[in-house]
């Protein structure tokens, strides 16, 4: 009998008696995180304290405020599950880390897409601002996730993102539509 | 000032405004993000005595120059300027993120504050930048010959290459120039190529005319009373049959030039593109961005073929036809010709509009079957693992879904096909009544005969179809001009690892190995080796250790120079690797690389590849050591099985000593062994181990291993981790230093003493083995 399969993206509901647990887990009760003027931040948990750690989620798409991993010096100090277990203070601070650090600039609307000699140039709106990239190899720089979801990478190394290609407006989806 | 970035006029200006003197400043970078990720112009320069930061927008405009685009900047509107004085500065720490990252600044009198914020992709130059700041304040020597050559603009328009590895810009390169180039490439056979124009021209034009002779003539000339040649049928009928005859002989006689020359015409295309592919460096086949541009060879040679044996011959038929066309049906009358040429071109237009849309729709066909392929193999190759966890139903419903998405596309695309085709050829339908009644009517009351309408309808039915191949050959021309274009950026492509053309002469080295404040990076902005000296003495055997992903072997491409250190340089017996001959060099060092890659031959053929002329007892001697030669015994074939592609599958550790015997048999000066043994047994590797100790005399060996046990014999250890040197010594003063080294010691002397004493590995604390 096949097993149900979960979504992906979306982790199946935690048994009650987990089998296996995250080594490592940071209480989000004792944990106490404070931004710096630097942009790091500090962590004190219980009486340890580590004066710069830097957070990295382990599923920047799709749980983005669930498992986080923290780090002193590029080694895993704990993960901490899910942010809206801290106290509401708290959470405000590591929500601004890291919608700092995970900035992408996201894709709102293509005025413009033309491609010579196998390269793709791309004008695109931002929140930021206008943009013009240039991809190359659009089969491997331009990934679909999930059948909606569009990472751009330009030849510079920068990545670009579109939350839902379906949303765009028909002119711009039409433009891209091509290359995906 | 050279180096980052070239300072518009605009902004020099805001800096004298200033009061900087931009005579004096030294090297300059633009970071191009805000706090909140909206795009502005933060310009960082510097002087003997201050950091400079001007932020504001600045204003491009586009110029067009012919074809080419230039840029130009009009202004920069500063919103606001800082002074730092070098003195102050105590660090400058750059910070990657996702997809920007940030400069950090500590000075005496302040905390650590951020000071720009950039695209990850500029990152790089920020690092270079911050490094030569340091040494500018400092009074350090900077080397910038490794900036030299790497300009990543166009010398033409200045615009950037898209990849620098591949310095072609798609600016100064357009369809037309990359036509002609291709067209070049036929001049080679040029006496070829005019036959063909010339036995195209006439078999056209004999088959234009033939109409003329079997509708006009006959009506008019032969079956009409007042005719020239009235009754004379034989003599009609043997002229159309002589007419047949010579257009198929000249087409024929095309077609047959044609299919000689264009095979020709892509072998040498292809083995041009093979001998390029060989001399180009290994960067090009693993970057990311050129990813698939190696798959595409085969199919765009493909597109090229086709549009060569195909295309520009019926090309040049279907102009010729068209003209000649035209000339005849005015001949006959001049205003139906008017109206026809106009609702064929019409029709034709309406045609291609529709296929256009086709084409969309047939993309997403193609994307859903990619995508339902893409699964089916990845499911049947792994069809152990979905066994092994009971997914088989969980499978067939993913293929399932992808099916349906198939089946969703292909039935929008037959639909679209099956509502509007029939309304586009009505068009056609229309055109041919219009014909026939305007004929109608100037026969009756003008002085057009019936044989003039009977050549004209038919002239019409010739014309639409020429007039469809040119609307349609827009598609076929874009997709081999991008195969081309392709193709000419592997032609052009430089080796980023260039030989030097005045080579140091070394035929023999001694082995002595010198890294000075090396680093590296393979993509921009992440740094894999950071500033590593070290030195390896000639003779000696030098271990590295570290984790995986700490950049081992990083260092060992560095070292035989698959890559150049993008900081730094390397030398051997005092000599840069830059001046060495490859060939030197390639004689000199002989890697056995963690991944093993084995040709398809025969495993003597794959012992000898380093040495081609080595004889068969040194194959086998060479076997021996490795302790290759116990399980090549085995092999029914023994040395004439063939392995690789398709042939006798070997283990991983057969593997390995398959390529230790390689690189033995090469006798080089400096052995480099990459995990070499990683995949073997204890036991297995302790005899390696044996046999390469006896290699030793008059050798350097470089050997990187996880086990420590492996390098038991080592001179002397390295430990890296994140790419940077932490440790260096002895086995003992490592272990005296109680640092990483001997944490990973105890750690696995544990492990060992836990598992107890199988396989006869003991810990690496005795020099000798118990035996
Ligand atoms: N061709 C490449 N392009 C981009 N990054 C690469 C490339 N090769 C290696 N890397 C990255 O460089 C880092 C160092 O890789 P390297 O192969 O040198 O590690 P290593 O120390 O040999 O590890 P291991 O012990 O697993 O062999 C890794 O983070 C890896 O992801
Ligand atoms: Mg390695």
């Amino acid at each position: 009998m096949p097993r149900p399969r979960p979504e992906h993206g979306d982790f199946p509901e935690r048994p009650e008696k987990p089998e296996l647990t995250i080594l490592g887990e940071i209480d989000p009760a004792r944990a106490e995180f404070k931004l710096l003027d630097s942009g790091f931040l500090s962590l004190r948990v219980g009486d340890v304290f580590y004066p710069k750690v830097t957070l990295t989620r382990l599923f920047p798409y799709f749980h983005e405020n669930r498992y986080i991993s923290v780090l002193v010096d590029k080694e895993e100090v704990g993960i901490l599950d899910d942010i809206e277990a801290l106290p509401e203070q708290q959470q405000e601070t590591v929500q601004s880390y890291l919608r700092y650090k995970y900035y992408i600039p996201t894709i709102t609307a293509i005025r413009e897409a033309h491609d010579t000699l196998g390269y793709l140039y791309l004008t695109a709106v931002t929140p930021g601002g206008e943009v013009e990239l240039c991809i190359s190899d659009t089969a491997s720089n331009i990934r679909v996730m999930h059948g909606k979801t569009v990472n751009i990478r330009d030849v510079e190394g920068n990545l670009y993102h579109i939350p839902d290609y379906n949303t765009l407006d028909a002119a711009s989806r039409q433009r891209i539509e091509l290359f995906l | 000032m050279q180096y980052f970035t070239v300072l518009s006029d605009p902004v020099l200006e805001a800096l004298r405004a200033r009061g900087v003197d931009p005579d004096r400043l030294r090297y300059c970078v633009k970071a191009d993000l805000d706090g909140e990720g909206c795009y502005v112009d933060t310009v960082l320069t510097f002087d003997e005595e201050n950091l400079y930061l001007l932020t504001g927008l600045e204003t491009l405009r586009r110029k067009r120059r012919g074809r080419r685009v230039l840029r130009e900047s009009v202004s920069f509107a500063v919103s606001d300027y800082r002074e730092i004085p070098l003195a102050s500065i105590e660090t400058l720490e750059l910070d990657r993120q996702m997809t920007t990252a940030r400069l950090v600044l500590t000075t005496r009198d302040s905390a650590a504050c951020q000071l720009a914020r950039m695209s990850l992709g500029r990152s790089d130059l920020f690092q270079k930048f911050v490094d030569r700041l340091f040494q500018v304040r400092d009074g350090e020597p900077i080397d910038d010959r490794q900036l030299q050559g790497t300009e990543d603009f166009c010398p033409k328009c200045h615009t950037r290459y898209p990849n620098p590895v591949r310095k072609v810009c798609p600016n100064c390169t357009d369809k037309g120039s990359t036509f002609a180039r291709l067209c070049k490439m036929y001049l080679n056979y040029k006496r070829e190529a005019i036959l063909i124009a010339v036995s195209i021209l006439l078999s056209t034009v004999l088959s234009l005319i033939l109409p003329y002779f079997s509708s006009q003539l006959l009506y008019d000339q032969v079956l009409t009373a007042s005719g020239r040649y009235y009754g004379q049928v034989t003599f009609l009928v043997v002229t159309i049959a002589l007419l047949r005859l010579l257009s198929t002989l000249f087409s024929a006689a095309h077609g047959i030039l044609t299919a000689y020359i264009t095979p020709k015409l892509m072998a040498d295309i292809r083995c041009r593109i093979f001998s390029r592919l060989q001399i180009l460096s290994v960067d090009f086949f693993t970057k990311k961005q050129t990813g698939s541009l190696m798959t595409r060879v085969e199919n765009d040679t493909d597109n090229i073929f086709w549009f060569f044996e195909d295309t520009i011959p019926a090309a040049l038929v279907n102009l010729v036809t068209i003209f000649g066309l035209i000339a005849l049906m005015f001949w006959i009358s001049v205003p139906i010709t008017l109206v026809v040429a106009t609702l064929t071109a019409l029709a034709g237009y309406l045609f291609h509009r529709f296929r256009k849309g086709q084409r969309r729709l047939h993309h997403r066909v193609h994307i859903a079957t990619r995508s339902a392929n893409a699964l089916l193999s990845d499911t049947l190759s792994g069809q152990r693992v979905v066994k092994a966890f009971a997914r088989e139903a969980d499978e067939i419903e993913r293929y399932g879904e992808k099916n349906d998405a198939l089946y969703e596309a292909s039935y929008r695309q037959t639909d679209r096909v099956a509502n509007l085709l029939p309304f586009v050829s009505l068009i056609n339908n229309v055109a041919t009544t219009i014909l026939l009644a305007m004929s109608a009517f100037f026969i009756l009351y003008g002085n057009m005969t019936l044989g003039g309408m009977s050549a004209l309808i038919s002239y019409a039915g010739m014309l639409s179809g020429a007039v469809n191949f040119f609307f349609n050959l827009g598609d076929r021309w874009a997709m081999c001009m991008d195969a081309a274009a392709r193709m000419f950026e592997i032609l052009d492509a430089e080796p980023t690892v260039r030989e030097t053309e005045h080579p140091v002469p070394m035929p023999a080295l001694k082995g002595e190995i010198k890294l000075e404040h090396v680093s590296f990076e393979y993509e921009p902005g992440r740094p894999v080796i950071r500033d590593v000296s070290l030195e390896i003495k000639a003779g000696q055997m030098f271990g590295i250790v570290g984790k995986t992903g700490a950049g081992k072997s990083t260092l060992i491409h560095l070292i035989s120079r698959l890559y150049d250190p993008t900081e730094g340089r390397i030398t051997i017996d005092g000599v840069d690797l830059r001046d060495l001959s490859f060939a030197d060099l390639r004689h000199n060092v002989g890697v056995v690389s963690q991944e093993t890659y084995l040709f398809i031959g025969t495993i003597a053929d794959n012992i000898r590849y380093a040495r081609p002329d080595a004889s068969m007892d040194e194959v086998i001697a060479a076997a021996k050591m490795a302790h290759a030669h116990e399980f090549i015994l085995k092999q029914p074939e023994g040395y004439d099985t063939m392995i690789g592609a398709g042939g006798v599958l070997l283990s991983g550790g057969e593997r390995q000593r398959l390529s230790i015997a390689r690189a033995i048999l090469q006798k080089p000066a400096i052995l480099i062994l990459d995990e070499a043994t990683a995949a073997m047994d204890t036991r297995t590797e302790r005899k390696i181990q044996e046999a390469i100790d006896r290699l030793k005399e008059g050798r350097t060996i470089l050997s990187i291993a996880h086990r420590l046990s492996t390098l038991r014999d080592a001179d002397r250890l390295a430990v890296i981790e994140h790419g940077e040197l932490k440790e260096l010594g002895t086995h003992a003063e490592l272990i005296a230093r109680r640092g990483i080294y001997f944490r990973l010691h105890k750690l696995q002397t544990e492990a060992f003493q836990f598992i107890g004493d199988d396989g006869g590995a003991p810990a690496p604390a005795p020099r000798r083995p118990r035996a």
